[in-house]
């Protein structure tokens, strides 16, 4: 056996091994990062979450700083497209708190993705339509005058 | 910029926290202060997250309040680290002397941070406000913790459809961010994203290089860097890296807890694992892996009395946080969903063996998608092969990172084959991030276990530091 000190001798698989092993290991991060910067590319901001605080502008300026607020959509809130949709106004209203039920807070936010009688969608759940603010954004409160 | 300030603040908390609590007499590597830094961003962020939630329920989570708690405590750390004495590091056994191809790996690992630090900052600019559990969970969460009057929502039981009953060091942390910025800007959450990972590589190469050789420390932070999903779940702002970052601390310390001083290392490998109870729900069971990972290993090498003893300092180290968690999930979080099936039907859903296969089947087809890292893996364990078995003192595959992975994994496959969710869309999201949790324990489990490049070396087996055990180099 050598002494620690003396220099070691290291066979040629071994110095092969460990350059191939870092190169390969570079390359599956190399393309790793190539896939995640095209789908990023492709797909930036995929449920539009950076959109929405100015969407929702005229919203946050009528309603409290605090409190639980109800939502009312025309999309399922099961399925993908209603759970972005409700996330994304949720996470823009916090620190209110958005709840998927339509029928006991006195504010309302309704979040439809097509035209449709939003004060009739309303009054199916006793809410009177407040504000329509546009782009499918409609403010909804319960015995409103 | 007062987001990143918090964060310095954060670190440097963490920092000098763990160097008065480890020996000073640790050697004089340069990987010390490597993996002082590594260990003091998880602690630093984890505590001083602790620290906001705790502000929070007095209705003291105030920018003057906390920023003067913690520069109080910055300022006694530091003038506690100014007086610390520094000791002498013993006399160190010759070494055989490094592999002189360790360049290939050190300039491996640069380039491969290089690439994380490029993309994360590319990805972070398209995408500022993470994957969905980002926005729909922990980022949310955080904006209801910035106020003592809102706090509650971020653990309402009204019907909103997102994991309220998941523990809050994320979101804590970056509410106090926040707080420290004095708006809900994305800088906070992005950074926080960047620093774990960052810590974890630290960590990982540090404390492999101070325990094995630098080479096999480079070697692993290659390998750990080689899989994609790291930078998708860094970018994505998910609690699942500050899980695996606080869970290879732990197992980290526990490797390099040295006999005069176990009780430390040990004490703040608890702390961590008690940190990652208070990030994830799965933080528990990883707490129970490590800690019956450290008794495995102690058990067999010094028997039952010293393995309780040492489980006893790691678990005193977890006690803290612990409770905090503990008190959270029994009086403030909604009911886990998950519990709710542990009732009647429990044993219903055991004895059904297509679901055993089921999920079996889903555990190997995710493991399949992620082969290239686990190959990488297995061919620096087939390159540099197992260390002889006297220069470990006993069986090499039992270690506490070994153990850990195993127990982690067969919790996870039983609370898949008992959850309450629809199986397939459980596999398909949550599985890769159950991976990426384990990765880097398992990358440390298989690196304690094979000999370094120097060992392989013609004519040399061992090194009697390597048989001695893990003094500072």
């Amino acid at each position: 056996m050598s002494s620690p000190n003396q220099p070691s001798a290291y066979p040629i698989w071994l110095t092969a091994g460990i350059g191939a092993l870092v190169f390969v290991a570079f390359c599956s991060a190399l393309q790793g990062n190539r896939s995640a910067d095209a789908y990023a590319r492709a797909y930036e901001d995929p449920y539009l979450i950076n959109a929405q605080p100015e969407r929702l502008r005229a919203v946050m300026a009528s309603v409290p700083d605090r409190g639980v607020i109800g939502y009312l959509s025309d999309l399922d809130v099961g399925a993908v497209s209603g759970q972005a949709a409700y996330f994304g106004v949720m996470f823009a209203m916090a620190p209110r708190l958005v709840t998927r039920s339509a029928d006991q807070a006195e504010w309302v936010i309704g979040n439809f993705s097509r035209p449709l009688d939003f004060a009739a969608a309303g009054a199916a759940h006793h809410l009177q339509l407040v504000k329509d603010c546009g782009n499918g954004v409609v403010l909804f409160r319960r015995g409103a005058q | 910029m007062m987001a990143l300030a918090s964060l310095l603040v954060a670190a440097a908390l963490g920092y000098c926290a763990v160097r008065l609590w480890l020996p000073g007499d640790r050697g004089s590597s340069p990987w010390k202060h490597v993996l002082d830094a590594g260990l003091g961003i998880g602690l630093g962020i984890g505590l001083t997250s602790v620290l906001y939630f705790l502000l929070l329920l007095a209705g003291l989570a105030k920018v003057s309040v906390i920023s003067a708690c913690e520069v109080l405590a910055l300022c006694a750390l530091g003038a506690m680290l100014l007086r610390q004495r520094q000791e002498v590091p013993p006399d160190v056994p010759a070494l055989a002397p490094p592999f002189r191809w360790s360049w290939i790996a050190a300039l491996g690992l640069v380039a491969m941070l290089a690439l994380f630090v490029a993309g994360f900052s590319t990805l972070s600019g398209l995408n500022p406000q993470g994957g969905w559990d980002a926005f729909a969970i922990w980022n949310l969460r955080a904006r209801y913790l910035l106020q003592s009057e809102t706090w509650r929502y971020a653990v309402t039981t009204l019907p909103v459809g997102t994991h309220m009953e998941y523990p809050l060091l994320l979101s804590s942390a970056v509410a106090r961010g926040w707080q420290y910025a004095g708006e809900t800007n994305t800088l906070a959450p992005v950074a926080i994203a960047f620093l774990f990972p960052l810590s974890l590589v630290g960590l990982l190469v540090s404390a492999l290089a101070l325990k094995r050789r630098t080479s096999l420390g480079l070697l692993a932070g290659v390998v750990l860097l080689a899989h994609p999903a790291l930078l998708d779940q860094a970018v994505s702002q998910y609690s699942d890296l500050p899980l695996a970052c606080f869970a290879t601390a732990a197992l980290a310390l526990i490797a390099l807890q040295e006999e005069a001083s176990a009780t430390r290392y040990l004490t703040l490998a608890g702390c961590f694992a008690g940190l990652a109870t208070w990030t994830k729900n799965e933080g528990l069971l990883l707490l129970l892996a490590v800690a019956a990972g450290l008794l495995a290993e102690t058990w067999r090498r010094g028997g039952s009395g010293a393995g309780l003893r040492r489980c006893g300092a790691f678990l005193a180290g977890a006690l803290p946080v612990l409770l905090l968690t503990l008190w959270f999930k029994m009086a403030v979080a909604p009911h886990d969903p998950l519990a709710g099936n542990l009732g009647g039907k429990m044993g219903e859903t055991l004895a059904n063996p297509g679901r055993w296969m089921h999920v079996a089947g889903g555990f190997l087809q995710h493991a399949w998608e992620f082969a290239l890292p686990l190959v990488l893996l297995a061919a620096v364990a087939a390159l540099l092969r197992l260390r002889p078995r006297e220069a470990c003192g006993a069986a090499v595959w039992i270690n506490a990172p070994g153990f850990a992975v195993a127990t982690a994994l067969a919790g996870y496959v039983l609370i898949f084959v008992l959850t309450p969710d629809d199986l397939d869309w459980l596999l398909g999201t949550a599985l890769d991030r159950l991976y990426l949790q384990l990765w880097p324990v398992l990358v440390l489990a298989v690196c304690l276990s094979i000999r370094s490049p120097e060992e392989c070396g013609v004519g040399l087996v061992g090194t009697a530091r390597d048989r001695k055990g893990s003094k500072g180099r």
